[in-house]
């Protein structure tokens, strides 16, 4: 019914699996014979299944940086706490107190985590699943003047306005000519965490479950802040989100170094 | 009880008026409907006057609290909506940070259905509104229906926002190993123009048993009785769209009689 291309209904597929199917479920999903019925269970636990290698691999000198521990920095709003009482019956709904904001190491460095895979001009990028804020259909695009080159316009979704980076321009404004722009094709846009920045993405490839190990984690403090790691097996990019969010709108570009992510 | 979701990734095609002039009108035939915002945009609860960002408890903590959460404190969270046998459970921005929360947590897509099970004793409808997003939210809220309602906006380019819709149903299902009776209702059909004409007859010849043959009219009363508040049902029950929805309720309430 729909063409929608074979690599966007898996990382649908896997999407909605892990959310609808239980721990145990899927865990008696793993057995043999079982598995044989429902395969898309498995993909979720299966770190190798992407059948189309990254063309350009992000710069080859990051390899060489130290891995260390990320510190903590995120901020996430917490509940409100909630009362327990039964005394009313029925609605008894009263004015909240503000929640609280709490300081917590990033959701994807306390153990195993799903990253998002995308493509963009050959190169192969993940963002952890905690971080990303969702996944659009690229719409029409309202130009503004005066913003970066990499910015490709704002794009309307109900009454929020989206800023949309042209991810492949920002990345590598080095190979980035007209041959390579004649070829984009995007087709999706990836929304990071809360805020309205949006990554243009040409496909959607897969949804993976990394371990620790997996990647090989950078500190921060070095060039190319927005890089949170590289993920091992396939020497892809794995996108530190908060720092992409903060030189986005500093309006700086990729190369730059940043005097601060804090 | 009977759970019906209204969903479509679609924007602005009627997922709000679709739920409450159906839940306004089943309070009426004398059913206890409770209508459930997912939408962190909380239209449905502003719908009803409810500023949701005052409230202590919502839809929110319903996620949080997950499979602990009680019959009590769900009941307490909600709110009315000034009709009889009609209640809110009002949603919350705050919502808007689930699909983080839950993206790679199993099984949490089912949360909303647990917790309506736990009050199925205390209505004989549930409506559930659907943010038009694919999300967590929309997942839950039609992970926990028995029907879906899909309202179609009569115009251009809809049928290819159905087709998505339809396709994440169809990945839900093998996911859920469920399957999914669903309704499709054109929506904001003008009779003078050739997008309404041409989309409905589409429409038709494409998914000719999941389509209510009837049509829900353009009608502005819908947009004043918004903004007075008020479900239709109570604003101008006479008007052509209430009587249209009114139709569609005794439709899809024949099939409930009949399943
Ligand atoms: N049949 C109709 N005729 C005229 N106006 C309508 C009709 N149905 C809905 N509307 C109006 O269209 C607007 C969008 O409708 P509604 O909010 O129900 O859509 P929605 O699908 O819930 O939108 P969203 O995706 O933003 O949640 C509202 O202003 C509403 O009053
Ligand atoms: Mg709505």
């Amino acid at each position: 019914m729909s063409k929608s291309g074979f690599a966007s209904e898996k990382v649908m597929r896997s999407y909605l699996d892990a959310l609808l199917i239980e721990e145990d479920e899927q865990q008696a999903l793993a057995q043999p014979d079982e598995a044989e019925l429902r395969p898309v269970a498995r993909l979720l636990e299966k770190v190798n299944v992407i059948e189309q290698p990254a063309r350009a691999a992000p710069s080859k000198e990051l390899q060489a940086k130290a891995v260390e521990k990320t510190k903590a920095r995120v901020v996430t709003p917490v509940a409100a706490p909630i009362s327990t009482s039964v005394v009313a019956p029925r609605m008894a709904n009263k004015i909240a107190p503000p929640p609280k904001a709490v300081v917590e190491e990033k959701e994807y460095r306390k153990g195993d985590f799903q990253a998002l895979f995308f493509d963009v001009a050959g190169l192969m990028v993940a963002v952890p699943l905690t971080e990303l804020g969702g996944i659009h259909n690229m719409g029409k695009l309202n130009t503004l003047i005066g913003k970066p080159d990499w910015f490709m316009g704002v794009m309307v979704h109900r009454e929020n306005k989206l800023s949309i980076v042209n991810t492949a321009k920002w990345v590598m404004p080095e190979k980035y000519d007209d041959t390579l722009e004649n070829n984009l094709e995007y087709q999706y846009i990836i929304m990071l965490d809360n805020s309205s920045w949006g990554l243009a993405c040409e496909k959607l490839v897969n949804t993976v479950t990394l371990s620790q190990d997996d990647v090989k984690w950078r500190e921060h403090s070095g060039r190319r802040p927005w890089l949170a790691g590289l993920i091992k097996e396939r020497m892809c990019a794995l996108l530190d989100v908060s720092a992409l969010i903060k030189l986005f709108e500093q309006g700086q570009s990729s190369l730059e170094d940043m005097l601060s992510v804090e | 009880m009977n759970i019906w979701t209204v969903a479509n990734q679609k924007g602005g095609v009627g997922k709000t008026t679709t739920t409450v002039t159906l839940g306004g009108l089943l309070a009426e035939r004398g059913y206890n409907v409770l209508l459930i915002d997912t939408d962190p945009h909380a239209s449905l609860t502003y719908y009803f006057g409810i500023d949701s960002e005052e409230l202590e408890l919502s839809v929110y903590e319903l996620f949080v609290r997950g499979k602990q959460i009680s019959r009590e404190e769900i009941l307490q969270s909600l709110c009315p909506s000034g009709l009889e046998r009609l209640d809110i459970l009002p949603a919350t921005m705050a919502l808007a940070t689930l699909d983080r929360a839950m993206g790679n947590k199993s099984g949490m897509g089912l949360i909303l259905q647990k917790a309506i099970e736990k009050i199925s004793k205390d209505y004989d409808y549930v409506i559930l509104d659907c943010p038009p997003v694919l999300g967590a939210l929309m997942v839950n809220a039609i992970a926990a229906c028995q029907r879906l309602l899909i309202p179609v906006q009569t115009e251009f380019l809809a049928l290819k926002g159905l087709d998505r819709m339809l396709k994440t149903m169809d990945l839900m299902q093998t996911s859920q190993v469920k399957h999914y009776r669903y309704t499709i209702i054109p929506t904001m059909y003008d009779k003078r123009t050739k997008a309404s004409l041409q989309t409905y007859k589409q429409l038709m010849e494409l998914y000719s048993d999941q389509v209510w043959a009837g049509v829900i009219p353009e009608d502005t009363k819908f947009r004043d009785a918004s903004l007075a508040q008020q479900p239709p049902s109570v604003f101008s029950p006479r008007s052509r769209g209430v009587f249209a929805y009114n139709t569609l309720l005794t439709y899809l309430m024949s099939e409930v009689v009949s399943e």
